[in-house]
């Protein structure tokens, strides 16, 4: 068996192609951005000083990540210079609509660091072995660093829940605002660019298999915990493929 | 503000590590978490001044004094 091709830079990928990779590592980048910014503001506002300094050292982690991704969106062509630029703030980012103001409560914080940042981490799993070079290139230490964030979401979920009801309710509550436009994240399964991408080895799963991999991930861990969410339909008419984000009414 | 109160179960954890294979691990502070995964999370949040090799926690409880302080 011949060994899959290996793609090195963008012009050796066909345009439609390059635009699904962007697409896809522009919506992680700003993400991860967004995330930095959420996580940031809780350092000193933490219930314990120790997970002030992590939500620090997450927050970093997530900034240092953005700026490897952004470098990888600069060698494209198509991406204008302004989305890239990380020392000026855009007023809009390609990020989900549940991180357009602060996290009001430490229990969406969990919520967050638990279900949104390990989506990004189950995509960017996706990516180890890329057979975009650059990309591959950059996996492995971005997937180190998450490993923590992921035991801090889990360890904080398991801790609220047994703390009291109150936190346990509050909890389900921001798991119910944060999961339905996590799953949604991940794009349509019928996404021709996604498929591309699958197709082309550049990332292992398609949408549907990333939703997959992150339910069987969360849903023991939530069962454990008690908190019980079903999310029977997603909000796939105000979900905008291009954004990556569930647009809410005005 | 946020009104949930800490779990009160917290354990000391001593730090140790080291930047390089020659290198012994050596001690560099303690934290204070309600168990192991969370001890390994604060450890690598709150050491991070170094590229460490390797770091390790262990619980306070589990050190066997060989010789104590008067």
């Amino acid at each position: 068996m011949s060994e899959p091709r290996r793609y090195h830079a963008p012009d050796e990928l066909d345009a439609d192609t390059r635009q699904a990779l962007i697409n896809l590592i522009w919506a992680i980048a700003d993400s991860k951005v967004v995330l930095g910014r959420r996580y940031a503001e809780w350092a000193n506002r933490a219930p314990v000083l120790e997970s002030g300094v992590a939500a620090a050292a997450m927050a970093q982690a997530e900034l240092g990540h953005t700026r490897a991704l952004y470098m990888l969106l600069r060698a494209f062509p198509e991406v204008p210079a302004d989305v890239t630029d990380e020392e000026q703030f855009r007023d809009h980012y390609n990020a989900p609509s549940f991180l357009d103001r602060p996290l009001a409560k430490w229990t969406e914080f969990v919520a967050v660091n638990l279900i949104f940042d390990g989506a990004l981490t189950e995509v960017i799993k996706a990516m180890r072995g890329s057979a975009y070079e650059p990309l591959a290139q950059r996996i492995d230490k971005m997937l180190e660093e998450e490993r923590f964030h992921q035991m801090h979401g889990r360890d904080w979920l398991r801790r609220l829940a047994r703390q009291s009801e109150a936190a346990r309710a509050e909890l389900e509550e921001a798991v119910g605002r944060v999961l339905p436009e996590t799953l949604c994240w991940f794009g349509r399964d019928d996404d021709a660019g996604a498929v591309r991408l699958v197709e082309l080895g550049i990332v292992d799963a398609t949408p549907d298999e990333l939703r997959r991999r992150l339910t069987a991930l969360l849903t023991p861990l939530l069962e454990e915990a008690g908190v019980r969410v079903s999310v029977d339909t997603l909000p796939w008419e105000q979900f905008n493929p291009q954004t990556r984000r569930v647009e809410q009414a005005a | 503000m946020n009104t949930l109160e800490p779990n009160s179960d917290k354990h000391v954890y001593e730090v140790f590590a080291r930047r390089k294979y020659e290198d012994p691990l050596h001690h560099v502070g303690t934290v204070t978490a309600p168990d192991d995964e969370m001890a390994v999370v604060y450890a690598r949040s709150i050491y991070d001044e170094w590229n460490w090799l390797e770091m390790v926690v262990v619980p306070r409880q589990a050190i066997v004094h060989v010789i104590e302080p008067a």
